[in-house]
């Protein structure tokens, strides 16, 4: 029998506010421990949360994007559970009257466009760190990331796979970065996910028993937990034994999941409306405004850059991948007046440099003038290309001026046919085997001394001069 | 009101008042971490059943076209601007836990 994957995903993302959602301690990741933190977010007795509006704002932004229904009056409830990272004992979340509804996104699959349901999008307080200490075998805990806020954004289970899944991930992730709502950073956990996986016969409309692997915080486990769960569901079936619903932890190392609890033993949150905050009535005015200051979304960008800067479907989607990236090409080609070269540089040096030193874009050094102006000596002539790009190499590194870089390491390209002459002669006389090989008809022979001439200057040669006047002087030879 | 709303909360006692199943009244003590005793276990029973009577009385009401009172106040949307104000010291939070190691507070050892 051939069975399809049912996924559905809770992404949890922090939000990207200076201070926290109900008090006014601040939101910076890491600290030392426990210094972020006040009576409020702490839960101390007495302590009254007011929310930061910020956070509405950026509900509101994510909702819009995410085409979902805007509560009008939207309200908060207790989640109720004992843990020593929620130090008031529940959760300050949104079960009955969340701040979205009934959104979807598109995602772009290998069958073509795919519209995935938002069940709904809510606003929460993210829980404190837990440490486990083996030296005293005890539980060391941290609060300042304790109400941090957070949306979390609930998705219908209509993924068919975990190719579906990822692609889902990355256009989530990629319109949370370009609302600017979310730096999105895995690995500081501020994008976790947890994810719900079940199997059924294909062509069955009734969903199989779901399992949950929760705090998921790399696209790559969670393309891998899929596939490995959905594979030990189908064998349990297979050997006709029965799926139990659960809650299960996967072990990246170990690159398998095992069960951490089940439904008889699941918690009882027993939620009910927070009497310490008041409802929030978000008007069509306040809609409206924040609409009207909406950041441009990567898909109007991308058909902006083909259609305005005749890019190609691939470039325009690898530029429109992360609002810095984005941002940077778009800056760069406006103050050269040389979209083309830039996106070139961008998808080439760029993003190059971020591979290499696995960091995110925004935490790159390149200023969109250093990078224009070096576009631009380029396309005068006085920089080559290759000279250019250790010049790029030296604005990442030591933040260099490229105009000053160039006149003080008298980097300008040499365009000078005499002097080029010169050192041609020169080459020439010194590599007399190589005259033989060119005049056999070898052409490697020519490319070798082009490599010798640009050493000998330095790489400084005008390039296109430099192959003309050699080819030249080697025919008369 | 007749138990038929709720077959399954518990049973009458001999004057007709709910007397929650023992069985449920434990597992609420156990999510908040309370475990009494047998005694107290049957007089939680018969108070939380004529607490629960209670509540039945007001389920009769017809409410169908009254809104749900979410909060006492009427007050709508008292918020705040997203500014940072200094935290507490570190060792407040010090001083109010028993046990603490490296600004953490420690806690008996937590699975999961
Ligand atoms: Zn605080």
């Amino acid at each position: 029998m051939s069975y399809e994957t049912v996924i559905g995903l809770e992404v949890h993302v922090e939000l990207s506010t200076a201070s926290k959602i109900f008090c006014s301690c601040e939101t910076t990741f890491g600290g030392e421990p426990n210094t972020h933190c006040c009576p409020v977010c702490t839960g101390l007795p007495g302590a009254l949360p007011v929310l930061n509006e910020q956070v509405v704002d950026y509900a509101i932004r994510t909702c819009l994007a995410t085409h979902c229904a805007i509560t009008p009056l939207t309200r908060f409830d207790r989640k109720n559970y004992f843990y020593p990272d929620l130090p008031k004992a529940y959760q300050i979340s949104q079960l009955h009257k969340p701040i979205g509804r009934n959104g979807h996104l598109e995602i772009e699959t290998a069958e073509g466009l795919k519209k995935i349901g938002i069940h709904e999008i809510h606003m929460e307080e993210d829980a404190g760190k837990l440490i486990h200490d083996p030296w005293e075998d005890c539980t060391l805990v941290d609060y300042n990331r304790c109400g941090v806020p957070l949306l979390e954004i609930v998705s219908e289970p209509d993924l068919r796979s975990a190719e579906e899944a990822l692609i889902y991930l990355e256009k989530l992730r990629s319109i949370l970065q370009f609302l600017g709502v979310s730096d999105c950073r895995m690995e500081q956990g501020s994008l976790r996910a947890d994810v719900n996986v079940s199997v059924r016969p294909v062509g069955s409309q009734t969903f199989g028993t779901r399992t949950e692997m929760k705090n998921m915080n790399s696209f790559k486990a969670i393309g891998r937990a899929i596939v490995a769960e959905a594979k030990r569901q189908i064998d349990l079936i297979e050997d006709g034994k029965t799926i139990k619903q659960e809650t299960r932890r996967w072990d990246e190392n170990k690159d398998s999941s095992f069960a951490m609890r089940s439904k008889e033993d699941a918690m009882d949150y027993r939620y009910f409306p927070d009497p310490d905050l008041v409802a929030i009535n978000i008007t069509p005015d306040w809609i409206e405004r924040v609409r009207s200051g909406l950041a441009e979304l990567p898909e109007s960008r991308r058909a902006r850059y083909i259609a305005d800067w005749q890019l190609s479907e691939y470039e325009a989607g690898v530029l429109t991948t992360h609002p810095a990236i984005a941002n940077l090409f778009e800056e760069t080609a406006t103050l050269s007046g040389r979209p083309k070269d830039a996106a070139s540089w961008m998808l080439g040096e760029f993003m190059q440099a971020a591979k290499e030193q696995e960091c995110e874009p925004q935490d790159l050094h390149m200023p969109a003038q250093s990078l224009a102006t070096l576009i631009a000596r380029v396309a005068e002539g006085v920089v080559n290309r290759n000279t250019a790009k250790k010049i790029f190499t030296q604005i990442l590194e030591n933040k260099v001026d490229p105009d000053a870089y160039i006149e003080q390491n008298g980097l300008r390209m040499v365009s000078n046919p005499d002097a080029l002459k010169d050192k041609i002669a020169e080459i020439i006389a010194a590599n007399p085997q190589s005259i033989v090989d060119y005049k056999a008809g070898k052409t490697k022979a020519m490319g070798f001394l082009v490599g010798q001439v640009m050493r000998a200057m330095q790489g400084k040669a005008d390039p296109q001069l430099l192959n003309e006047l050699l080819k030249d002087a080697l025919d008369r030879a | 009101m007749s138990q038929t709303q709720h077959p399954d909360l518990g049973n009458l006692d001999q004057q007709g008042h709910l007397t929650l199943d023992p069985i449920l009244v434990k597992k609420v003590a156990r999510l908040a971490r309370l475990s009494p005793n047998e005694q107290e276990l049957d007089s939680l029973s018969h108070e939380l059943g004529k607490i629960l009577e209670h509540f039945q009385n007001i389920e009769a009401l017809e409410t169908d076209n009254v809104e749900p009172t979410y909060h006492p106040q009427d007050l709508l949307d008292s918020v705040r601007p997203d500014q940072v104000q200094p935290s507490y010291d570190q060792s407040v939070f010090m001083e109010l836990t028993p046990k603490h190691k490296d600004g953490c507070l420690m806690v008996p050892r937590t699975f999961e």
